[in-house]
């Protein structure tokens, strides 16, 4: 199963060890809504060391999300540049970054996200069939992702069948069965209770120990201490 | 054939696509699969097109196989003919089929002496007054073979004193074996009871020209003709070699000093029978066409409504590393299942329907043909061909929609759809550079258009061009009024090229009236989404007088307007379904007995063969009575598009007695019914039936060629053409009388009419009450139109269906918001109300924009021909609409009212 976590590439780790892998410089990041400006990031600065567990937290509103969405390439940015393992976002295509984020990026969703249509299984093996790989081995995978986040009885269900904290496992799952380099969990403890929220802090630990390199954005005081490093935000900004 | 190869690359190209990524495939098919109800919905909206088209396409077939079997019918197996006015000596027929050319290119050549006569059957008392005698020679006749009588027995020869209906005189005097009868020949007035001796089946020899006719021995013809040993028609079989017996018998004919011509009589009955229906046909697919427009309408609303329903999933698809192009696939992937089942599904049903609409025109066939007689074959023919053509084409449309509404999808944005927030799918930015270059391009082809002389073309060339205007005026006015604008000038620019259509050709006639009734749709939907924002103001207005209403009437207002594409698609669709049944109401009201007009004052027409007349004011229930002379004439007809087809018409004299009768459908060319009547009295028009106003006439035997004024309005009363005293001499054909008869105050018609049929027996006189006619035709026209009110009560039904799984979907797609509204205090009947008020918006915005706007356009369209609208169907039809549209949003609302707020809320999507 660890095998499974390590990203495809051989040798791949050695080449970039020693560069950053999220290395973000003076973004800014605008919306516009008709008339109104809203500027979401003012210029941050974020860097993210291979194997670290970072936490961003800030108050509601101040460009978490947004920021998680511009490392991942989700969303454009207005000026800045990101680098992930070495490469610039911005010199890439739509495609390009499509692809670097089915290849080494992992996103949990603030909200679960999951496809409805699909069964937990399926869910998790997305990803994989995305990229391309054989339906034996992405079902060998997502099997293993979810034994690892404790729901390998729970293959057929579908989220609609599950609990909240099943399903965000599930997303979990979902987000590492390709062994990204990288996992981004927006409010991963978001909307669940207490113990629950301990069940997914201990899986994201024991995914950080085993070198999975992790970016957070979370209100729980349990979660942010555990990482780490804490980065914090505050109106578009990083404050420390 | 094009369509279908189109067809097969297409979905081989997502097939290959697909086999390359299989999870794909299984995205797509679980996307299409997992909703069974969704699902069948979506289909159920595509099978639409490809029914609507089979269905016409299978009934137009079974119409040209009947008018063909028809044809074949009428003609038997004689392939070419020579009539003459004048009979000839027997000995010349004998001559010329003995040329050894003549005798080389047919099988034989049969004369027989063919006379207009009236028939009156004694027993029955009723007549025929304008019908055929035919003389004809066993020994001769042999080649033509038999009769077929209705007992199923054959007959040859006929007693001296003997005469041989066939089937449908018979049924026009109610005839049977052993009646005896009295015919009139209308050249001589020679008059002779008969003993009937049987009824023959309209096949063979005796369907000739499907007229009433009576067989005779040829002796007996010949002596009532004052012809001895002479004859005026000659029957010639010629299968193989048509042509070549026309001209070998036009030169041995030459050569015997007869001075007529020969005529491929077979060939081009079949080829006039084709033409025939052929208005039929562009009628049909007319009508296909609105449905498949609204189709297309209603599959983009369905998919657009899916696509951001499904906003966040696919969001987090290309979150989790899909490509575009693979999104854009899964989409199309998904929708060939849709479109491939939808199709498959409605050529199906469209062959059930299409059987549906072959039994209509076998109706109207039937009443056309041999009224009350027994019944024609029926002859529909569920075709492969239709089917496959229905199928491919109603899949491809499908398809083309389904890619037109997902091409949105590849604009996803991601971070938009996973928050769920409403610019999902932004709005792409044009390039300036092209914007230029596309309106440039548009600005010259418009132009280009405008001077082609094709209607459609035009009419759509005005649209671009004054699109390119308004995309121009960007930077001046705002979009609702750049909007707003367009859509008037386009209604107007429609309204002007209707006002200014004079269209005789079916298929321009049908393409440019569809086009109008489209543009004068979309535009007018076009207005109603782009002022959609008034309506929320307007509701806004309300609410401050009374805050329940604002509160029922808010969210649903807000609902609409935010959603301006898929609420002028709603709109769109009823749109188009109304203007044709709006369309299918104004036909329809032609129909409508207007028992006043259409007779003009008269209450009984009498017609004699011959040329004495009768004195009918010797009657004492008869006030006055006006004579018109009529020639029955036989013989070819060219008009525009049929070329020489062999009929036999009345063709009446214009005189003073007729010359101040009202007209209806005139020539705008023509200032008033005066004046058409003095170019009538001229000899360079005619007024009456078998083309439109401006269309020329041309009577091939004579050469005499006229331009059609108008139709009478009582055009029951003289039912064929009208023509000069000049052309009426120039004219062949027997001569007869028409008298129009006003009766004296209080009396009853039909008495009347009975009354002078029996004082004038034995001039075979025979009269009907002019509302009988009225009504006769009535009828006739509605037999045929049936088929058309078929047809938009088939596209209503599909608005309807449409706009209940529009309903059903809104609620679906709102359960969240509806819940949120319930949690907030919202009462259940609020919820409801508010549902069912937004239906009934969208329902009479389409309302009004198909039946108002139809109605406008099919004023300046028909013009004079423009009766109004049959409010029993367009009443009926909006009443319908709205009953319907209650019942089938009810549904859906009261689910939505009644889902548990909670539930509605936990929903994930
Ligand atoms: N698509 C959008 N359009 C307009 N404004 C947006 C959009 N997305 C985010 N914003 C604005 O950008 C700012 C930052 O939003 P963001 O979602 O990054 O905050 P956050 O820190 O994640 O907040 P929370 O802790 O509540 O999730 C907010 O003011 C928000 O209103
Ligand atoms: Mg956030």
């Amino acid at each position: 199963m660890a095998e499974q976590l390590k990203p495809d590439q051989s040798g791949f780790e050695e080449v970039v060890r020693g560069i950053p892998v999220v290395d973000a410089r003076a973004v800014r990041k605008a919306y516009e809504t008709g008339s109104a400006r809203v500027e979401a990031l003012r210029g941050v600065d974020f860097i993210v060391a291979r194997g670290e567990m970072v936490a961003v937290i800030g108050p509601s509103g101040c460009g978490k999300t947004t920021l998680l969405n511009c490392l991942s390439g989700l969303d454009d940015i207005d000026a800045g540049d990101i680098h992930i393992d070495g490469v610039s976002l911005r010199q890439m295509s739509d495609n390009d970054r499509t692809d670097l984020r089915g290849r080494r990026i992992g996103f949990v969703f603030q909200a679960f996200n999951l496809l409805p249509i699909l069964t937990a299984e399926e869910n998790v093996e997305l990803p994989l069939l995305i990229a391309g790989a054989s339906g034996r081995r992405a079902r060998r995978a997502a099997r293993a992702a979810l034994e690892r986040v404790g729901l390998g009885d729970a293959c057929r269900r579908k989220p609609v069948e599950m609990s909240g904290g099943e399903q965000q496992r599930v997303a979990i799952a979902r987000a590492v069965v390709h062994a990204p380099s990288l996992l981004f969990a927006d409010e991963p403890t978001g909307s669940l209770d207490s113990d629950t929220s301990t069940k997914i802090i201990e899986l994201l630990e024991s995914l950080n120990a085993d070198g999975q390199t992790i970016v957070l954005v979370t209100h729980n005081a349990e979660l942010s201490r555990r990482a780490g490093r804490i980065v914090r935000m505050a109106d578009g900004r990083v404050t420390s | 054939m094009i369509p279908a190869i189109v067809l097969v690359v297409v979905v081989a190209a997502i097939l290959v696509a697909g086999a390359r990524k299989p999870a794909l495939w299984r995205l797509a098919w679980r996307q299409a699969s997992g909703r069974p109800s969704q699902a069948l919905v979506l289909v159920g909206g595509l099978m639409v097109g490809s029914a609507a088209l089979t269905a016409s396409l299978v009934a137009v077939d079974s119409a040209q196989r009947l008018a063909t079997r028809i044809e074949l019918l009428r003609w038997g197996t004689t392939d070419v003919t020579v009539t003459s006015e004048r009979p000839f000596p027997i000995d010349l027929a004998d001559v010329v089929s003995a040329d050894p050319e003549v005798r080389q290119n047919t099988e034989s050549v049969v004369p027989q002496l063919q006379l207009g006569a009236s028939l009156a059957d004694i027993s029955t008392q009723r007549t025929e007054s304008v019908g055929t005698v035919i003389g004809y020679d066993a020994a001769h006749d042999a080649p033509l073979g038999d009769f077929t009588l209705i007992d199923g027995t054959r007959a040859g020869d006929v007693g001296p004193n003997d005469i041989l209906m066939n089937e449908r005189a018979a049924t026009r005097l109610g005839a049977h074996a052993g009646d005896t009868v009295a015919i009139v020949v209308g050249a001589t007035g020679e008059s002779q009871s008969l003993t009937v001796r049987g009824v023959a089946r309209m096949r063979g020899k005796a369907a000739w020209g499907f007229e009433s006719v009576g067989f005779v021995r040829l002796a007996l013809a010949q002596k009532l003709a004052k012809a001895p040993d002479a004859v005026n028609l000659l029957r010639v079989i010629a299968p193989k070699h048509p042509e070549r017996a026309v001209a070998t018998l036009n030169d041995a004919m030459a050569k015997s000093g007869l001075p007529l011509r020969a005529v491929d009589a077979k060939r081009q009955g079949l080829a006039s029978a084709r033409a025939q229906t052929k208005f039929l046909r562009y009628a049909l697919i007319a009508i296909s066409t609105f449905i498949l427009l609204a189709a297309i309408a209603l599959i983009v609303n369905l998919v657009v409504m899916l696509a951001e329903e499904r906003a966040r999933q696919l969001g987090m698809l290309r979150a989790l590393g899909m490509r575009r192009s693979s999104l854009v696939v899964i989409g199309a992937m998904e929708g060939a299942v849709y479109s491939v089942t939808a199709g498959a599904a409605g050529a199906g049903a469209g062959l059930a329907i299409g059987a549906l609409l072959a039994r209509f025109l076998q109706n109207s066939f039937q009443r056309f043909f041999l009224p009350g007689g027994r019944p024609l074959p029926f002859l529909f023919r569920p075709s492969l061909h239709a089917a496959l053509a229905g199928f491919t084409v109603g899949t491809l449309v499908a398809l083309f929609a389904i890619a037109l509404a997902w091409r949105r999808a590849g604009r996803l944005n991601v971070t938009a759809a996973i928050r769920g927030l409403a610019g999902a799918f932004p709005r792409r930015r044009p390039r300036p550079g092209l914007t230029t270059f596309a309106r440039t391009i548009a600005v010259m082809a418009a132009l280009g258009a405008l001077v082609v002389p094709e209607p459609a073309v035009k009419e759509a060339a005005g649209v671009i061009a004054l699109a390119v205007v308004m995309s121009m005026l960007k930077n001046r006015w705002s979009m609702r009024v750049r909007v707003s604008a367009l859509s008037l000038g386009i209604v107007a620019w429609a309204l002007a090229a209707a006002g200014n259509a004079d269209i005789a050709d079916p298929r321009s006639f049908m393409q440019f009236f569809v086009t109008l009734n489209v543009v004068e749709v979309f535009a007018f939907s076009v207005l109603v989404a782009a002022n959609l924002g008034s309506l929320e103001r307007g509701a806004a207005l309300l609410g401050k007088r009374s805050a329940a209403a604002r509160q029922t009437l808010r969210p649903v207002l807000a609902y609409l307007a935010r959603r301006p594409l898929r609420t002028g698609l709603t709109v769109g669709i009823f749109g188009l379904v109304l203007s044709l049944v709006t369309a299918a109401a104004t036909v329809l009201a032609t129909d409508q007995p207007r028992y006043e007009d259409d007779a003009s004052g008269y209450q009984i027409v009498a017609t004699t063969i011959g040329s004495q007349q009768a004195d009918l004011t010797a009657s004492p229930d008869v006030e006055a009575v006006r004579m018109v002379r009529f020639r029955l004439y036989r013989g070819g007809v060219s008009l525009p598009g049929v070329r020489a087809a062999q009929i036999s018409m009345m063709v009446y004299e214009a005189t003073p007695a007729i010359t101040s009768l009202p007209l209806a459908g005139r020539d705008p060319k023509i200032g008033s019914d005066r004046e058409a009547w003095k170019r009538v009295l001229d000899g360079t028009r005619a007024v009456g039936s078998l083309v439109t106003a401006g269309q020329p006439l041309r009577f091939e035997t004579s050469g005499t060629r006229v331009v059609n004024a108008g139709f009478l309005r009582a055009g029951r009363l003289l039912y064929g053409t009208i023509v000069g005293p000049d052309q009426f001499s120039a004219i062949p054909g027997e001569v007869g009388t028409t008298y129009l008869v006003r009766a004296r105050a209080g009396a009853s018609a039909a008495l009347v009419a009975r009354s002078l049929e029996k004082t004038w027996f034995a001039d075979g006189l025979d009269a009907s009450t002019t509302r009988a006619l009225v009504d006769q035709g009535a009828e006739d026209l509605r037999a045929f139109f049936a088929i058309v009110q078929f047809m938009a009560h088939m596209a209503l039904a599909i608005g309807i269906i449409s706009l209940g799984i529009i309903a059903l979907r809104a609620a679906f797609e709102r359960r969240r918001m509806l819940g949120t509204l319930r949690a907030l205090g919202y009462r259940r009947r609020t919820v409801l109300i508010a549902l069912m008020i937004e239906s009934m918006v969208v329902t009479t915005a389409g309302a009004v924009v198909g039946a108002g706007g139809g109605l406008l356009l099919n004023r300046f369209f028909f013009k004079g021909g423009f009766h109004g609208v049959d409010m029993g169907l367009l009443g009926g039809t909006l009443l319908l609409t709205y009953v319907a549209v209650l019942l089938v949003s009810a549904g859906p609302a009261i689910r939505a009212a009644h889902m548990s707020p909670a539930d509605a809320i936990r929903t994930v999507d």
